[in-house]
């Protein structure tokens, strides 16, 4: 077996476990919610880790660095992304709990104008 | 001769790198869309929830299907660069009705959302959720039919090296589209039980 096939396989092999085994915590409620969340979104890191080496081959080859240098920049893209809506939208709802639905068109009316 | 290998591997250097480029931009475009789903994700409008939505063993065995797929098509790569025709298109046959399974499981599951009434009309939670998984699904159509022309390319004209090259960059989009997979399945289905 060539290196290139084994290193396929092991990529292979490893994501199928980690995937049954959030599927088979979730399934089966082994830990508390919380918990359970750290521990799939854990599984999932670890997972596109395991795939960005051995599918994606992210560090070998020509022009390695090329793709390292972009893939950061895009990682920072999503952080922002992701975090900051996530972030502004929660603190959007939080401030607006005070009020119904009613309450809170006119408030955007009065002060935003919207 | 020697320097127009060198060119050759050049070009196709360049290729690659433009590929993964489009790949970077792609990952942020999911990005945005896996923004609007968690910002969305509570706002059912009175509809039904993700909890009451998914059924998880089901979109395990479409996760199992496109993990599978993502092997076979890194085979029909090492194929095609060792210069195996009839292996290489094999293993593309098998990625291709693995991933033509995927994609007919997911539209059963749309069918079955749409025909219970919980379209994307129904609330921001549907219209965030169709959006984020149909742009998946149309990503790996799209994929489906590129892998169709590689397959009718390399019987007809055997293996030549752009061929060869485009294989590995078709292999490359593949790869992607199930690590995006992962995130759905991890963030939408799996929390979304939770």
């Amino acid at each position: 077996m060539s290196s290139a096939v084994r290193s396929y396989s092991i990529g292979f092999i490893v994501s199928i476990v980690l995937t049954a085994v959030a599927f088979l915590m979730v399934e089966h409620h082994a830990l508390p919610t919380m918990g359970l969340i750290v521990t799939i979104v854990g599984l999932a890191v670890i997972q596109l880790a395991i795939q960005l080496i051995f599918f994606l081959h992210i560090g070998s080859g020509s022009g390695a660095r090329w793709k390292i240098a972009t893939f950061f920049l895009a990682f920072i893209v999503i952080c922002i992304v992701v975090g900051g809506s996530i972030w502004i939208m929660n603190n959007l709802n939080y401030s607006m709990l005070r009020y119904t639905p009613q309450e809170q068109n006119q408030y955007l009316h009065d002060h935003e104008g919207i | 001769m020697a320097t127009d290998m060198k060119r050759v591997g050049q070009e196709s250097s360049t290729k690659t790198l433009g590929f993964w480029i489009y790949i970077m931009t792609d990952c942020v475009l999911f990005a945005t869309l896996f923004a609007t789903y968690a910002v969305l994700h509570g706002n059912t409008f009175g509809g039904p929830s993700s909890r009451q939505l998914f059924d998880l063993p089901y979109v395990f065995i479409e996760t199992f299907l496109l993990l599978t797929s993502s092997f076979t098509i890194g085979m029909a790569v090492l194929s095609a660069r060792a210069g195996y025709k009839s292996r290489t298109i094999g293993w593309l046959v098998v990625t291709f009705i693995l991933g033509l399974s995927f994609v007919t499981m997911e539209l059963t599951e749309f069918a079955h959302l749409v025909a219970d009434g919980n379209s994307w009309q129904r609330s921001g939670f549907l219209s965030a959720f169709f959006t984020l998984v149909g742009t998946h699904g149309a990503h790996i159509s799209v994929g489906l039919l590129w892998m169709i022309v590689m397959m009718i390319r390399i019987a007809k004209g055997g293996l030549k090296s752009m061929d060869v090259g485009r294989l590995a960059l078709l292999g490359l989009f593949w790869h992607f589209l199930d690590i995006i997979w992962i995130c759905i399945f991890t963030i939408v289905y799996l929390m979304g039980v939770l």
